[in-house]
């Protein structure tokens, strides 16, 4: 089951692997990128990233969406990870499961605008933000467990 | 209640702070002293005060610098109180394991396996750089 679904640019890094992992009992990271899944390198270094007693699974955003419906995936508790608002719409067209999304961090770009602390968003973002609100998604701002939830409708 | 307090040589502590406050969010109950930055004083007021805020039924961690430098020497003679506990050479994983355990475990195992846990956190990350393609197993 998916214990959190987490847009977070930088994947797995010190706030997924020490406090999300162990605040929600995580088994199991599942990192949804299609460049990632085709990068050896990239695949090492969050190999390295990843928490001592957690399996990690990088597979693209396709791939993930079979895993994710297939039995196999329901007796891990996953933390669902991805890099963009794009990927997440994706995931959560095609994954029922997921009902609430944690915005942890997207990092400020060229044409985006900063909603919070750590998380800048693009107008198309703001446009599939919208899109998921209207399908009644929760969709909350934390970048650890202990920070109070913000939910992004107020914030944009 | 449990508190911790990092001692350092310089500004570590307050730069192993900042490091905590972006990786696990803002920490209560955390104290930091800094020697010698305001030239070369003991550090015994400073430690008398964080003390002082520490009752008989709180329990202290103390994480220092280094073994046989100077701050920890002069932490020494807290660490007889049976409320303080004192772990030299610390890292930020250990920082970050100690702090966020449950405070209902006892103090004692909690800082034996995150210092376990943080030596493992010492490595030469070169020699683990080995790419090995397709090792996606799947259930």
């Amino acid at each position: 089951m998916i214990k959190l679904t987490r847009i977070d640019d930088r994947l797995v890094h010190g706030q997924v692997a020490f406090t999300w992992t162990p605040a929600l009992g995580i088994d199991c990271l599942l990192v949804a990128n299609d460049k990632v899944a085709k990068d050896d390198f990239q695949k090492m270094a969050l190999g390295l990233a990843k928490p001592s007693g957690v399996k990690l699974l990088i597979k693209s955003v396709p791939d993930a969406i079979t895993w994710l419906n297939d039995t196999r995936s329901a007796n891990h508790k996953i933390l669902l990870l991805v890099n963009s608002v794009k990927d997440v719409m994706a995931l959560s067209n095609e994954v029922a499961e997921i009902q609430s999304i944690n915005f942890g961090g997207i990092r400020g770009k060229e044409g985006a605008v900063s909603i919070s602390k750590a998380i800048s968003v693009t107008e198309e973002d703001t446009a599939i933000i919208r899109e998921l609100l209207k399908k009644g998604i929760e969709l909350e701002v934390r970048q650890v467990p202990t920070d109070n939830k913000q939910m992004i409708e107020n914030l944009l | 209640m449990r508190k911790f307090l990092i001692a350092t040589h310089g500004a570590l502590a307050k730069g192993a702070q900042s490091s905590l406050d972006i990786i696990i969010g803002a920490t209560d109950h955390v104290f930091i002293i800094q020697a010698y930055l305001d030239g070369n004083k003991s550090i015994e007021a400073e430690l008398l005060a964080v003390m002082e805020q520490v009752s008989p039924s709180d329990e202290l961690v103390i994480f220092s610098d280094l073994l046989g430098g100077s701050v920890n020497n002069q932490i020494l003679k807290f660490a007889l109180r049976e409320n303080v506990h004192v772990v030299s050479g610390f890292n930020l994983p250990l920082l970050i394991e100690v702090i966020l355990s449950d405070a209902s475990s006892p103090i004692v195992e909690i800082i034996g396996s995150a210092i376990e846990r943080a030596k493992e956190q010492i490595v030469y990350v070169n020699n683990l750089m080995t790419i090995r393609p397709n090792e996606d197993e799947d259930d």
